[in-house]
């Protein structure tokens, strides 16, 4: 059975079991890895999944979870077992419905790259270009890992909800090593081809490690910092799951009862844009099937929202203040 | 979907691979969760697939899928070759595999009492009732207010086949007990405390833990921490490490480093690489008293296999012997770069993972004294029971860890709790400090990470009570 077919059977399976709601996302891919270390292939892979995620409710109770295993049998199986964690599940207090589809989504460009998905074997002239540039530029040694790859997600609900959605990606991460203890990272990633620049990547890795050559100790005090990009990408990425409600609900989030506050000097602006064109993280629709769109997480400063789980979630926080 | 890893092997032969093997997994795992009193679904895994991997011109290939379709399969077998023998350009060195006994065998784990016999109702009251236990300040003498309970209960049906005629099929079930409590004192602040113990067993290791009286004495020793804990002596004393903390300590600084694909580079993007070289074998890294090994044969045990995701079987590594570098942990790639054979730590974690250099259940060889001994003629020092942070550098010779439940001896005699002592060491520091060990062997599980895509493999740490002399402690 094909991923369209098997999500419909999910939804009519669920449906018969008496449960209230059911989502149903199937994510068909093929995914592809070239791994390397010094300076030498190790290991080409290729991934070849359907996985079928399955959320389904009942008197306010929640189940979710992904399904590998694509027998039918076993999928009736499974949603059998779900079935009865749900008996044991209590209700939710952030419980939302499921959104009443169905919806119209505005495409967003640049998700999908038919080279990238046909780029096969010249992968691994990629891969070969960053790690000769990162040796000519002061590594010794060069690591790392290239993936890249196609999906189609194709989702329905039981609210109405039917939408589908075509994507490639790819990420090379480039470690080169001067010695022992010198190292730099170089990164580029994209949804198409040509934002791919893995000689950039390569010529980051080699000169920095050069650079961390012979380190020299600093003194302990007040220092101006600048931060790199993959350093300040992983700062921005933590304050930005800081804001996501369930941290902030479980009391463990910086950005506990700031909403509105300034939390940060006025240059700073965050976003979670699941609109981005040609974005690694962009989708015209969630998990639940509504329409997706560019939220402000810090806005000058100004912590804006916290960015909610559950369609329903946001009125009780806005409520909440 | 069996016949097909067989399928898979003898096309890849016919299409020009010079080794090829299929691994079939069929993966069933429930976690039944509860934080703060209510119930969450925080895991179901339902997955079956088939994972080939090919030798083809001195370059490897790797292919998976989970879809029972003979097309689909000739076409990924037939990737895995052509994108091999491409990448194999970008190599100086042709990889090859060590020569091992092509295995037949059929082994597994036996449950006395099947977790799939117990109900879903029972799994969830088990919980609410410890719920309870660390809800009740009489109970556990402290307030509780961040509680996380997990059950999670698992099994692993695997058949390996691979070109030069092993054929290994296997049953695993496994089950672990995870709990977190943070414990609150106004005034002091809070303390956290976590609580890990699985095994391939059945429903009954679960009722021979108890978790209820382990929850209670963990979270009352806690509180008593939080509540009466002072700072602990500083400078050069002495140390007791508990059980828990020794097993960290072997995992992370022995068995990590002694993983050959990291001595040997092959992980320096991810998991990291090593301070120790191939050229150390034989050096001596720690006092005599000091034996580590890392056993997967143990049975009963988290990390527990008899045929490792290669096909080779088995055995007691002994990583340290006497405080010597003995033996590092090999796959056939890594055993073959020094002309020795695999001793079978090649693990994945799922069917669509290629087989890695992993550890199984790494512990410190006890002693034969008493734990009173160890103790008798320490003037001034620290027992340190269990650990709260941790940290390593990625070539696991720099470590740094804060004590949780710790007590401050004196002369020979335990007295009242210390908190978060400190404790920076090198490695060869650690094994070169230690004098005497217990007999009082005791494991945790843990789940260990390694590889790109992450694989969380299931493993045993553990040890004695062990006495580190002259070590600085430093902490608040």
């Amino acid at each position: 059975m094909e991923a369209r077919e098997l999500a419909e059977l999910i939804l009519k399976e669920a449906l018969r079991l008496g449960v209230d709601e059911v989502a149903v996302e199937a994510v068909s891919s093929t995914s592809r890895q070239v791994r390397f270390a010094n300076n030498e292939i190790t290991v080409v892979k290729t991934w070849d999944s359907l996985d079928l995620g399955v959320y389904l409710t009942k008197d306010r109770k929640v189940v979710g979870t992904f399904l590998s295993n694509v027998d039918p049998e076993a999928i009736k199986s499974a949603l059998k077992d779900l079935m009865s964690l749900l008996a044991v599940m209590k209700e939710r207090p952030d419980y939302a419905p499921l959104p009443e589809g169905p919806f119209t989504y505005e495409p967003i460009s640049g998700l999908y790259d038919k080279e990238l998905a046909d780029l096969g074997e010249k992968a691994i002239d990629l891969v070969e270009s960053a790690v000769n540039k990162a040796l000519e530029t002061g590594g010794k040694r060069v690591a790392g890992t290239f993936a890249f790859g196609e999906e189609k997600i194709i989702l329905l609900t039981s609210k109405g909800v039917e939408a589908s959605q075509d994507r490639t990606k790819a990420e090379l991460v480039v470690r080169a090593l001067a010695d022992g203890e010198s190292a730099g990272v170089g990164t580029t990633c994209g949804t198409r081809l040509k934002d791919l620049d893995p000689e950039l990547a390569g010529e980051e890795a080699g000169r920095f490690a050069k650079l961390s050559l012979n380190p020299e100790p600093l003194e302990a005090g007040r220092y101006d910092v600048v931060f790199g990009r993959p350093a300040s990408a992983v700062f921005f990425d933590i304050v930005a799951g800081m804001s996501s409600a369930f941290y902030v609900d479980a009391g463990m989030s910086c950005l506990m009862n700031k909403l509105g506050q300034k939390v940060a000097s006025d240059i700073v602006s965050i976003y979670d844009d699941a609109r981005l064109e040609a974005g690694l993280g962009s989708r015209p629709f969630d998990d639940e099937g509504l329409p997706t769109a560019r939220k402000p997480i810090i806005e000058a400063g100004v912590l804006k929202t916290y960015l909610q789980l559950h369609n329903g979630q946001e009125a009780q926080h806005d409520l909440d203040g | 979907m069996r016949d097909l890893a067989d399928l898979a092997v003898e096309l890849a032969l016919k299409m020009g691979a010079d080794y090829a093997e299929a691994r079939y997994h069929d993966d069933k795992a429930n976690f039944y969760v509860l934080r703060n009193g209510v119930p969450e679904m925080a895991g179901f895994e339902r997955s079956r697939g088939i994972g080939i991997r090919v030798l083809v011109q001195g370059s490897l290939g790797f292919s998976s899928l989970n879809r029972p379709d003979k097309a689909l399969l000739e076409r990924r077998v037939k990737e895995a070759i052509s994108m091999a023998k491409a990448s194999a350009r970008v190599r100086k060195k042709p990889i090859r595999f060590s020569e091992e006994k092509a295995e037949e065998a059929s082994w597994e784990a036996r449950a006395k009492e099947p977790f799939e016999g117990v109900p879903v109702e029972e799994k969830m009251e088990l919980l609410f009732d410890l719920e309870k236990v660390l809800t009740s300040k009489e109970e556990v003498g402290v307030q509780v207010p961040f509680r996380l309970l997990e059950l999670i209960e698992s099994t692993t049906e695997r058949y390996f086949v691979n070109s030069e005629g092993a054929r290994i099929s296997c049953r695993v079930p496994r089950v672990e007990f995870l709990s977190i409590a943070t414990a609150f004192e106004p005034g002091k602040g809070t303390e956290q405390d976590m609580v890990q113990e699985g095994a391939s067993k059945g429903w009954e290791f679960i009722r021979e833990l108890k978790p209820g009286e382990l929850l209670k004495e963990r979270t009352r020793a806690l509180g008593k921490v939080l509540k009466e804990g002072v700072s602990p002596p500083k400078g050069t004393i002495d140390i007791i490490l508990g059980s828990e903390v020794v097993g960290l300590m072997v995992h992370e600084s022995c068995g990590h480093p002694y993983e050959a694909d990291r001595i040997m580079g092959r992980e320096a993007a991810q998991a990291g690489e090593s301070f120790v070289s191939v050229d150390m074998l034989g050096q001596r890294i720690g006092t005599e008293v000091v034996t580590v090994v890392d056993d997967p044969t143990l049975e009963g045990s988290y990390g527990y296999y008899l045929y490792d995701d290669e096909g080779v079987k088995a055995r007691r590594r002994y990583l340290i012997k006497d405080g010597v570098i003995n033996e590092f942990l090999h796959n056939r790639e890594t055993a073959a770069v020094l002309g020795i054979s695999s001793n079978a730590a090649a693990r994945a974690s799922g069917f669509n993972r290629e087989p890695i250099v992993r550890m199984a259940n790494t512990f410190m060889l006890p002693g034969d004294c008493e734990f009173e001994e160890l103790i008798e003629d320490v003037k001034l020092g620290v027992y340190i029971k269990t650990f709260g942070e941790w940290n390593i550098d990625d070539r696991r010779f720099n470590m740094r860890f804060i004590g949780r439940e710790s007590y401050l001896i004196e002369n020979g005699e335990i007295k009242g709790p210390v908190r978060r002592p400190v404790l920076e060491i090198t490695t060869p520091g650690f094994y070169g400090s230690i004098d005497a060990l217990d007999k009082n062997l005791a494991f945790s599980s843990a789940t260990c990470g390694k590889g790109d895509p992450v694989q969380g493999v299931p493993v045993w740490l553990g040890g004695p009570n062990v006495r580190l002399r002259n070590v600085r402690l430093g902490g608040l």
